[in-house]
């Protein structure tokens, strides 16, 4: 499938990007960097998808839990905390909606999600930071056709940006936790729709907002951090909402048959994740 | 299935593209398109799409909601839906002096319709004579808006057209009937007459005769148009021994699409095209598409996977020199 060989031609070009990425922090160092950090983190997110038409009416809920991978490489330069990481997400999610004749009908939906992101992150004081972070997200969302009623893949493509701000609440000679609060957004992104027999379709998405919260746990000092390898937990809660995108003319041989626009959409995930950090 | 079901469905499928009737004006047909190599696909999906699909609208594409797609049967649709609450319209309906009429304001799910029934012979059931009218305002139908009207003649009835024996016979007329969504708004004008004959659970032949009707469109700042002239169609549903039913559909006509330039091709229904409740897409059947100097296509289905052979004879000569295979979901 299309839309598959090219979120895996993302992924690993997203990989190589970070390995690359983090080759070029550990080999060149320059002296206004410091020490350069690597971070993995494995976990699993409690994804909730819904959809509402310009009556307010649901439209259709998904809800499933997805294995997420996290990779990113962190260097302070020029007195900024530098971080480019990828987040991807797969896995599937249970499909309670309707069929475009109305009729109420379960199924599920598989989900391959890819961000690659970058931020920037400033200590302000002893125990607080301030961030920014831009970030490009890859959503394939497959949805499984049931009897008569077919299924057809998605995928969605636009950036998002935020700002941040982080508080140390606890810290230990070994421990310390942190929470940080996001809000952020994006202009409207694009989503390619491959209906059964049609023509494929780019549909212009709206406008998107968010807010994440998220908690750290982790085995690296505060102050004065030793190279080497660290721990750390996360809890991680985010709530997006994409707006209704414009309509877009659906063609079948070149032919006008219909159109469609992809509804109001909002997300909201739960991400639990631990992960493993190497300092140099 | 009941049969009252199946009439209607196909009835109202026809409506739903229908036009010129009602005020609206005569579709104006730009000639007859010429079929060659590079169109003959398109013009069987023109033609399939129009002429099978509206005929049997359980033919219409049906997929999961994710995008929200346009629907282009919803006017059908929800004029079957208000089909068997008829009954119930008319025995509700107040015992006036011969000749009144009685309006109610019905709510839908958001906005409402007015009801108009005339029982002619004052008897509170729907017979000969009876009419019905329905006029949407803002109406509220799985998801779209419906505005305009549709009218309804009874010109015979016997038996209870909520049971599986009864006929009937009637005229409807759309009259610029309007769906909006949110990719956009449809309206129908349609001028036809329909009969059915429901002899028991499955066992139905439905006949439907239309002069002209049109669907007109504009979707993503898109308008398009499709038009059935000089039409008839008909379909006949006979039980299976071990449940079920089986559906021969014939459809024959006149008809242009902005898809084709607002060009025409004459479809002719070779052979009836067969399905059965458990495969609903037609596994035998043969229909032409003709357009200008008889170049035309021939569909067959029945092909391997269910696909239907499409074959071009662009100059007429009866020789069928090119053809493609595709799928139903292709076509219709």
């Amino acid at each position: 499938m299309t839309s598959s060989r090219t979120w895996r031609r993302g992924r690993f070009g997203g990989l190589f990007l970070g390995c690359a990425l983090s080759s070029s922090f550990a080999q060149a160092q320059a002296p206004a960097c410091g020490a350069v950090r690597l971070d993995a983190t494995l976990g699993q997110v409690a994804s909730r998808w819904q959809e509402h038409d310009n009556q307010r009416r649901e439209l259709l809920l998904e809800t499933g839990n997805l294995a997420t991978l996290g990779l990113g490489v962190q260097a302070e330069c020029f007195g900024l905390d530098w971080q480019a990481s990828l987040h991807s997400a797969q896995g599937r999610r249970d499909y309670a909606g309707r069929s475009s004749t109305g009729a109420a009908i379960q199924s599920s939906s598989g989900i391959e999600q890819t961000e690659l992101r970058l931020e920037l992150r400033r200590d302000v004081a002893p125990q607080l930071w301030l961030a920014g972070r831009l970030g490009y997200q890859v959503l394939n969302r497959t949805l499984a056709g049931v009897g008569a009623v077919q299924g057809y893949p998605e995928q969605y493509r636009y950036w998002r940006g935020a700002i941040g701000a982080g508080h140390r609440l606890w810290q230990g000679a070994r421990w310390q936790l942190q929470g940080e609060a996001w809000v952020g957004g994006g202009p409207a992104g694009r989503m390619t729709l491959t209906l059964p027999a049609d023509d494929p379709a780019t549909l212009t998405l709206g406008n998107s907002a968010h807010a994440a919260l998220g908690l750290e746990w982790r085995s690296d000092a505060a102050t004065e951090p030793a190279a080497g390898w660290s721990w750390r937990l996360r809890l991680d809660h985010m709530v997006e909402q994409i707006e209704a995108g414009s309509p877009q003319i659906l063609t079948r041989n070149g032919g006008v048959v219909g159109a469609a626009l992809q509804p109001k959409t909002r997300i909201s995930s739960t991400t639990f994740g631990a992960g493993l950090r190497y300092r140099f | 299935m009941r049969n009252s079901a199946v009439c209607v469905g196909v009835a109202l499928a026809l409506a739903g593209c229908g036009g010129g009737g009602g005020g609206s004006p005569d579709p104006v047909v730009a000639g007859p398109v010429q079929v060659n190599a590079a169109n003959y696909p398109l013009v069987a999906q023109e033609s399939v799409s129009t002429a099978l699909a509206v005929t049997d609208s359980s033919l219409a594409l049906n997929v999961l909601a994710g995008a929200q797609v346009s629907r282009e049967h919803l006017a059908l649709d929800f004029a079957r839906a208000q089909i068997p609450r008829l009954t119930a319209w008319f025995a509700s309906a107040q015992r006036l002096v011969t000749g009144a009429t009685t309006t109610t304001t019905v709510a839908c799910e958001t906005g409402t319709m007015d009801v108009t029934i005339n029982d002619v012979n004052n008897n509170q059931q729907p017979d000969a004579g009876d009419t019905f009218s329905l006029v949407a305002h803002n109406c509220g139908y799985t998801g779209a808006s419906l505005n305009g009207s549709l009218a309804f003649t009874l010109n015979s009835v016997t038996g209870d057209p909520n049971t599986e024996v009864f006929s009937l016979a009637m005229a409807m007329t759309l009259t610029n009937l309007t769906v909006t969504d949110a990719t956009g708004s449809v309206t129908s004008n349609a001028s036809l007459t329909a009969s059915i004959a429901s002899t028991g659970f499955n066992s139905s032949n439905f006949a439907i005769n239309s002069s002209s009707y049109t669907m007109a469109g504009t979707r993503a700042n898109v308008s398009y148009t499709r038009t059935l002239s000089n039409f008839s169609a008909a379909q006949t549903i006979t039980p299976l021994a071990f449940g079920g039913y089986r559906s021969a559909v014939t459809a024959n006509g006149t008809i242009s699409s902005s898809g084709l330039d607002g060009k025409s091709v004459v479809f002719a229904t070779l052979a009836p095209f067969i399905s059965t409740s458990g495969q609903p897409l037609p596994t035998s059947g043969q229909a032409t598409a003709t357009g200008a100097g008889g170049s035309k296509i021939r569909l067959t289905a029945g092909q391997a996977d269910n696909k239907v052979l499409i074959e071009l004879d662009a100059d007429g000569n009866g020789s069928y020199e090119a053809s493609q295979l595709r799928s139903w979901a292709e076509l219709l």
